[in-house]
């Protein structure tokens, strides 16, 4: 209530003083919300004032006595007092008789002020006053005087540096820079604090001062920050799972807008509707992020259309906020209380932003095409490399038959399929096997030997569980000429074995002890999956004995010994001899099988090498996503999706009868990840589940008998999701291609019985699981092959080539062919999976979007019964709340007419909440202090003439330029005036709403931060690009959902501005949310200022600022200029305050340095520990060798103690200086 | 609030050091600088009686099975392996199972406790015995069916993040009774949450209501242990250093927030011994910890307790307790055998040790999930499920203890299948207005103007249980 409005006589304000008391006590009830109206009156409007109520009126002009408003709040009746006394309202005789008086003062009524336009006061004549800059000046002086107060002086030089750095830039200067200013400004750097005089600013160089930072790429970083409080800008999609999203290049376009002065009211448009715009850009569409910042809910199961509504309620509500300073979310539920904003006037502002479909743009990159370009090429280089790759043995067989094959003890060898031998008979415990085979040469490298599994043993050996031991093996050759010497028999030649490699090798059981000469060890088989059904041996020989003799010919002797027991012996096994191939012979051999095998294939894929025809859609229609069909005669599917989607797709006829169809899932960077699927929340984002498809004609079923795919996989658990799952009946399983998304997959329908030519078909498909999971893009192809074709990714020309597969074939139709063959060949998978990979496009950047539906396709809008997203009502249209809309004009007709309407010269409001939330920003409290409220509930303006001087001078003449919106503020005087406020002014004026002297605000989280990065001398002045995490405590993230890791950037990302902090809602940065920093969860125009004791704790011990503070005590120390103590203090102090330690402040901080170094002089273990060095680090630097082991507190301490504790005791002055009162407050 | 009377009580309570000139000459001008609210927590008068001084809510995320525990339906067995009839399943939607799964007979036997007869499952021997103390509510219903928004929701009386939960709330109406911990403590044991910080965000109040998480590894509150190298002597000279600058500070410019972070520091270095000594379990007999089954030395939900207990009687105000860990979308009986082995002895040993120590009358206990679990059961190949049970918003149970709540007694009562309330239903809201309630606010008038219009806890709706109070 303005003072005036006691005195008697003086004259009521219909807006200042009257208003406020019906609006607080009466409109609840006689209010704009028609559902909680009494006696059906409204106090809200003049008309029903004013109007004859059969008989009497709520107000008569002049004529106190006859109106029923005042007989009623005047009356004793308790029937009839208002309010009444049943409420929890009541009226002062204060504010009675402010009614009465305003009634008989002719009851003049006035719209709300900030529905009325803004005009342009002058600003008052204070008369030739010095004091005052700008016309600024001159509204806040005439205020200040009017109240009997007086200006405070202008700021100490240092203060005031300090202050314009961190409001412009969010930096405080450093000395250096602080000096230059100063000189500049004040003309020298040192100011006798004591007489509290300062030397006269020099305006042309505060001006030049302005010029700098605004210019500074800071300017744009420190409002991107405000700004993102509005948008609640996040790095991840919070709700539950709350994992990362992408839209950080909407941060950085908001820095850029800034920097480069985008005018407010382009920069409005832009982020509202910049998709609309002729010819957008890719940056015009990444400013539409800031509606893409809310939240998305991933938790399984939710219904997504349900949190859809929610994100949209918040658009409205954050919209209202932003630019009007009206609380629409109010009218979510019902009409507004206060403000006269209907119920459906709300659904008509969601119905603007209700028509976009939200997808995530892909954002082109130089860098992500040159390096595919790069990918491609060698792709194409491994793939022209394929036929080498083909495995072939280096080796080949040399046919040895059997001669011999005997067991000592009861075991009894017999030669089975020719080649293996089986043993048979009592095991015994041990066992020497001895076999010869024939040999038609002497020339061979190698012998194999293999085991298997026969019968129902459980693997190669004899015993219970399958194992088997060989302890030896040997080889001796007996050749053909060799005569036979009678006294010791046949002559043997020992061959050595130089190497031994095996299948499968048991611990401690290793190959080479089969050739290692002892008995007491040898080789076993139970591998880490158990005994396997076959082992392999392969004993590379040294045959060098074997040119020696004459013979071409002659007999292999083979010793087999298991000398373990426990009846470890082999149950069957082979030998075969091989001959190492030259590498001639290899290449021969390789193009022999490689021949051998891509004829096999080409005979085998004939039958799947289909001549697919494209069926022709002609309709395709669902119960809630956009089937468009393409020029390609696919189906692309935009707009919402459900947890159950259900397509319709009807084909034109084909002329021939159909056997198969085949369905091909198509990538495009329209959908997330690429596609083919539309999955965007909980699941792999691209992916899609076909839980049923299904054919028919009219009334007529066609059904499918088998379905193959090119590829399948299950996100979840180990269970398939094929496509023969998409034909069993069973809408739980279904088709889904995880792990592979942004590629082409196709599924084969085979039909129990062909469709007769002719029949034009119908395909229903239905999708989903526990979410959203349907199919982006994708197309049919028909068959008549009468053999069902398994699905294959086959180019036409390819199973063209296929299908001709007599036919012989160029050279460029063999590599083409042969290129498909290597691709597919289960020999080479490795390979191609490589190729694959390099093919695909490397992850680029995306960010979320907002873009306009089809005109054919606009979403529909309907009022919500109570806001409640299962209770919608009739349809509501476009269009705007009649108190915005003047007479006769038309209202916005879409998204992009609205954003311009909300900065047109149309709109009362946005240019007025605009430079109150900037003027907040400078003096810590708005014009209007409710920043997010300025309607009837809202606070009155303190300076309503300079509220409306700067919103039409900011919208008008300088035509949105927020830039010199800031300019005029810190060139006032009111701004540079000192922040201690005079006995007078706490008297008369508290709240200093006046502004008879300069605010100390605590600073935001991020710029305490900042400083003191500064101040550490280690801040990163990067800008820019992905999100990064600076340290903070372990277990911050632990109780979020899945207790993510949170795992500290190395190098300068540690050091990056906060603005590049990554957000994660559920778990907020430490730091930050303790000081009062927003989760990104809500629109935020004002934020808390707490001070707590969390607060101290993290100043003192959080790992980032301890980190901080090592940092700076580094630097003191480093620093030569610094000769002493004191010189020291004063840098150190200078960092964060920028102005001069006192000399008492000094005193303290000396002593309280001495003392710490005294301290840590003892105790060189915590002086490392509090450095964050290692002791022995140290001691070596400084080639002190004294033992670090047993320090010895007692000792006499040591060079690289005392410079130890020096430095740590600069740490802990550091730390102590971070924590000040001071440092954490702009002044 | 008045934040002149609080400031000024803080000012005199807190011994800041100022002379009594400036005091008054502060108190006058609190509101001249930038707002703040470091003064909000001061102790307020309640709005009407409390019963409860404190509150101990064993949250059980992810939504305990009520048919397996509390609310034994025999029907259920006869039914099994059919869906439910048409017109009790209505058109209601769920997260992962089809409307019309086969119903699931109850896991577990159930019989009736102590001279009330509650029905409680073999699942929970503990709590059995302790029957006569507790207030069974088997008629509890919610707006949502996925976990972050209803166990927000349950916070809050909201379904999105971004309102005061009602630890916040009970703060900001009633203020702390202690300055050497944290107000409104919060304790995870188990996974991680659905509904994460939001759970005891203090939303649109000041910040200083937000719940303050005690962590179960690490430093108890973030930052409360010293960083290495720092001795006591260094903290306490820091502090000392800290506290003279900033009254150095206060002499050139006046600002009475600085004496507020002179209070905040010195609460800070109180903090700092007040925490290790409540964590230092070393003092409880061996009795005690058996009773909780605690090993003292390892996190568990068991600890969370016995430290619950040990935070009321040093003035915490409002303790919540999350065991996460309780989404049976799969074999619902081993979820609730392994959930119950967890929690059962010590939410018994919580109730036992407060009454004994005859603190149970004014502390309130409060069980139970942020939904309930379906009749139906949920299986599905190509996710791995088989004999579990969805979510379920239409009926489930919780159980109250002391504060003010009459003991050895059950409310409500769902239908045959365990799907609808069908006697004396309780809404979260009304659940939120009865603790309100006794801790002696009321629902209706704890309002914080905010965005153009009082907000409270339980929006426009809300009735408080008279049924259960003592």
């Amino acid at each position: 209530m303005s003072p005036a409005a006691h005195a008697q006589d003086a004259p009521v304000d219909f807006n200042a003083d009257v208003r406020p008391i019906l609006s607080n006590t009466c409109f609840h009830c006689h209010g704009p919300d028609q559902n909680t109206r009494e006696a059906d009156l409204r106090l809200d409007q003049q008309h029903p004032l004013f109007e004859d109520r059969g008989g009497h009126v709520a107000v008569k002009p002049g004529d106190a006595a006859n109106s029923e408003l005042i007989r009623r709040i005047l009356s004793n009746d308790p029937d009839e007092v208002m309010p009444p006394p049943d409420s929890s309202k009541t009226l002062t005789a204060a504010q009675r008789d402010t009614l009465v008086r305003w009634v008989n003062q002719g009851a003049t009524w006035q719209q709300h002020w900030s529905f009325v336009k803004p005009i342009r006061e002058t600003p008052p004549d204070v008369g030739n006053d010095a004091w005052t800059r700008n016309e600024i000046d001159r509204f806040v002086l005439h205020k200040i005087r009017a109240a009997g107060l007086e200006p405070s002086s202008p700021a100490a030089p240092h203060i005031l540096l300090r202050r314009i750095y961190l409001d412009l830039i969010g930096l405080q200067p450093t000395p250096a820079e602080t000096d230059a200013w100063l000189t500049k400004i004040w003309g020298s750097t040192r100011f006798d604090s004591a007489d509290g005089s300062t030397p006269p600013l020099k305006e042309s160089a505060w001006q030049e001062l302005i010029d700098h930072l605004q210019a500074s790429p800071h300017y744009g970083e420190r409002w991107a920050r405000r700004w993102l409080d509005l948008a609640r800008y996040a790095d991840t999609n919070g709700y539950e799972k709350d994992r990362d999203r992408s839209i950080w290049p909407y941060r950085d376009w908001v820095v850029n807008a800034i920097n480069s002065d985008l005018p407010f009211d382009q920069f409005t448009v832009e982020q509202l509707a910049g998709d609309m715009l002729p010819d957008a850009t890719i940056d015009q569409r990444i400013a539409t992020g800031f509606h893409r910042n809310t939240m998305l809910n991933e938790e399984g199961g939710i219904d997504p259309m349900e949190f859809r509504y929610h994100a949209m309620t918040d658009r409205v509500a954050t919209t209202g906020t932003t630019w009007l300073g009206l609380t629409l979310g109010c009218c979510q539920c019902h009409t507004h209380k206060y403000d006269p904003v209907s119920h459906t006037e709300y659904y008509q502002i969601f119905a603007y932003l209700n028509n976009a479909d939200e997808p995530s743009l892909l954002l082109p990159s130089e860098s992500v095409d040159e390096q595919w370009a790069k990918n491609k090429k060698q792709a194409d280089e491994l793939l022209a490399d394929l036929p080498n790759q083909w495995p072939v043995n280096d080796s080949q067989n040399v046919n040895a038959e059997i001669a011999s094959a005997v067991a000592d003890g009861s075991q009894t060898l017999t030669v089975a399929d020719g080649q293996w031998i089986d043993v048979s008979g009592p095991n015994s415990e041990t066992a020497t096997y001895v076999v010869e085979l024939n040999l038609p040469t002497l020339q061979f490298d190698s012998i194999k030997l293999s085991t298997r599994t026969t019968g129902k043993a459980k693997g190669p050996g004899r015993t219970r569980h399958g194992n088997f031991v060989l302890n030896e093996i040997t080889f001796e050759v007996q050749s053909n000429n060799s005569a036979p010497s009678a006294a010791s028999g046949p002559t043997l030649t020992a061959l050595p074995i130089t190497a031994a490699t095996a299948t499968v090798e048991q611990d401690s059981y290793e190959i080479s002890k089969a050739i290692d000469g002892d008995l007491a060890t040898g080789w076993g088989i139970h591998g880490s999956r158990g005994i396997p059904d076959v082992a392999e041996a392969t004993f590379q020989l040294d045959t060098s004995a074997l040119q020696q003799l004459k013979s071409a010919n002659g007999l292999l002797k083979v010793t087999i010994k298991q000398t373990t027991g426990d009846k470890h012996t082999i149950g069957s096994f082979a030998l075969s001899l091989q001959k190492n191939r030259t590498p001639d012979e290899t290449r021969e051999a390789r193009q022999h099988s490689l021949a051998k095998a891509f004829d096999a294939w080409r005979r085998s894929e004939k039958a799947n090498a289909v001549d697919w025809k494209i069926l022709v859609p002609v309709a395709a229609t669902s119960n809630l996503p956009i089937l468009t069909i393409q020029d390609d005669h696919s189906i692309f599917a935009s707009g919402d999706t459900a947890k159950r989607d259900d397509y319709v797709i009807t084909l034109e006829a084909a002329d021939h009868p159909i056997s198969a169809i085949r369905l091909e899932a198509l990538p495009d960077d329209r959908l997330p990840e690429g596609g083919p699927g539309s999955t965007y929340y909980e699941g792999t984002l691209g992916d899609f589940y076909l839980t049923e498809i299904g054919a028919k004609s009219g009334s007529t079923k066609f059904p499918f008998v088998s379905a193959t795919h090119t590829y399948a996989k299950n996100r979840f658990g180990s269970n398939p999701a094929t496509a023969a799952m998409a034909i069993d009946g069973d809408i739980q399983t279904g088709w889904s291609v995880h792990g592979r998304q942004g590629e082409a997959h196709t599924a084969v329908f085979v039909f129990a019985e062909p469709v007769p030519a002719g029949t034009p078909l119908t395909i229903d498909m239905s999708f989903g699981r526990h979410f959203a999971s349907s199919l982006g893009r994708f197309r049919f192809s028909a068959t008549d092959s009468p053999t069902p074709p398994e699905a294959r990714m086959y180019s036409p020309d390819v199973s063209q080539l296929l299908r001709d597969a007599d036919r012989p074939l160029s050279h460029d139709q063999h590599a083409k062919l042969l290129s498909t063959f290597l691709t597919s060949a289960e020999q080479l998978s490795a390979q191609s999976e490589k190729i694959r990979k390099l093919r695909l496009r490397p992850s680029a950047t995306s960010s979320l979007v907002l873009q306009s539906r089809p005109p054919e396709h606009t979403r529909p809008t309907f009022r919500h019964h109570r806001g409640e997203y299962l209770q919608p009502k009739e349809p509501v249209t476009v269009g705007l709340p009649s108190v915005l809309l003047p007479a006769n004009a038309a209202a916005p007709t879409d998204r992009l007419e609205f954003a311009r309407w909300l900065v047109s010269s149309q709109t009362p409001l946005t240019a007025r909440v605009v430079v109150n939330r900037h003027w907040a920003a400078f003096f810590g409290n708005g014009i209007v202090k409710t920043l997010d409220d300025f309607g009837l509930q809202g606070a009155a303006p303190s300076h309503p003439e300079l509220l409306d001087w700067l919103a039409v001078t900011f919208s008008n003449d300088d035509q949105w330029s927020i830039r010199k919106l800031h300019r005029k503020i810190v060139s006032s005087a009111t701004y540079r005036q000192s922040s201690g406020m005079s006995n007078a002014a706490l008297q008369i004026d508290p709240d200093n709403r006046l502004l008879s002297s300069s605010p100390r605000i605590r600073l935001d989280a991020e710029i305490i931060r900042d400083q003191l990065l500064v101040a550490a001398g280690v801040l990163s002045t990067e800008l820019g690009g992905p999100p990064v995490r600076p340290p903070q405590p372990g277990g911050v993230t632990e109780s979020a959902y899945g207790s993510p890791k949170w795992t500290a950037s190395k190098g300068s990302d540690r050091y990056r501005r906060s603005l590049y902090t990554f957000i994660k809602r559920t778990a907020p940065f430490a730091m930050f949310s303790t000081f009062d920093a927003p989760s990104g969860e809500a629109c935020i125009a004002n934020r808390d200022r707490s001070n707590s004791p969390l607060q101290a704790l993290t100043m003192l011990n959080d790992v980032m600022l301890m980190e901080l503070a090592q940092k700076a005590g580094e630097s003191v120390v480093e620093d030569s200029t610094l000769t002493d103590t004191a010189s020291r203090i004063d840098n150190l102090f200078r960092r964060t305050m920028v102005r001069l330690p006192n000399a008492d402040e000094l005193k303290l901080l000396q002593t309280f340095f001495e003392e710490q170094k005294l301290h840590f002089a003892t105790n060189p273990k915590q002086a490392a520990d509090f450095t964050g060095q290692k002791l022995a680090d140290v001691k070596l630097q400084s080639g002190d060798v004294a033992q670090t082991d047993d320090i010895n507190p007692q000792s006499t301490t040591s060079d690289s103690d005392n410079l130890l504790a020096e430095q740590a005791a600069w740490t802990a002055t550091a730390r102590a200086v971070f924590g000040l009162d001071e440092s954490l407050t702009r002044e | 609030m008045n934040s002149n009377i609080a400031r000024r009580w803080f000012l005199s309570q807190c011994g800041v050091g100022l002379g009594a000139a400036a005091l008054s000459q502060l108190s006058g001008s609190a509101r001249a600088f930038a707002d703040s609210h470091s003064d909000s927590l001061a102790s307020q008068p309640a709005q009407r009686p409390a019963t409860a001084k404190a509150v101990i809510h064993l949250f059980m995320a992810g939504a305990p099975s009520q048919l397996e525990l509390f609310d034994e339906k025999p029907t259920l067995t006869q039914f099994e392996g059919r869906p439910l009839p048409k017109s009790v399943i209505g058109d209601q939607r769920y997260a992962f199972i089809q409307p019309d799964a086969a119903v699931l007979g109850p896991q577990f036997k159930f019989a009736k406790h102590g001279q009330s007869g509650a029905q409680i499952s073999e699942a929970m021997p503990h709590l059995a015995r302790i029957a006569d103390d507790i207030c069974l509510i088997k008629s509890m219903h919610t707006d949502q069916f996925n976990h972050a928004p209803a166990q927000i929701f349950l916070n809050s009386g909201f379904s999105q993040p971004g309102r005061p939960c009602i630890g916040s709330w009970a703060l900001y109406g009633l203020g702390a009774e202690t300055q050497d911990l944290p107000a409104f403590v919060v304790m995870s044991t188990g996974a991680g949450l659905s509904g994460g910080a939001a759970l005891w965000s203090s939303g649109f109040l000041p910040g200083v209501y937000n719940g303050v998480q005690f962590r179960s590894q690490g430093d108890p509150i973030l930052n409360v242990n010293n960083p290495a190298g720092v001795s006591e002597q260094l903290q306490g000279d820091t502090f000392a250093l800290i506290n003279q600058l900033n009254r150095e500070r206060m002499k050139v410019v006046h600002d009475p927030e600085i004496a507020t972070r002179i209070a905040s520091f010195e609460m800070a270095a109180r903090l700092q011994t007040s925490a290790p000594e409540l964590m230092d379990l070393k003092k409880e007999s061996q009795h005690t910890l058996d009773l909780y089954g605690c090993d003292p030395d390892k996190p568990s939900f068991a600890r969370a307790c016995l430290l619950a207990r040990r935070m009321v009687e040093r003035g915490v105000r409002f303790i919540n307790i999350y065991h996460s860990g309780w989404d049976a979308h799969s074999n619902v009986k081993g979820n609730v055998q392994n959930n119950c082995n967890t929690t059962d002895q010590a939410s018994a040993a919580l109730v036992k040790d407060l009454r004994d120590r005859g603190l149970l009358d004014e502390t309130l206990v409060v069980w139970g999930g942020e939904f309930g679990r379906t009749p139906m059961v949920e299986s599905n190949a190509a996710l791995g499920r088989s004999l579990g049970r969805d979510h379920h918003p239409q009926a489930f149970t919780m159980w109250m203890a002391g504060g003010g709540v009459k003991p050895g007694m059950t409310l409500g009562a769902t239908d045959d299948f365990g799907f609808h309330v069908v006697e004396a239903p309780v809404h979260v809201h009304d659940l939120q207005a009865t603790m309100l309630h006794l801790m002696g606010l009321d629902h209706e008038r704890l309002t914080f103007h905010h965005a153009g219009r009082d907000f409270r806890l339980t929006d426009v709706h809300g009735h408080v249980v008279h049924d259960i109070l003592a």
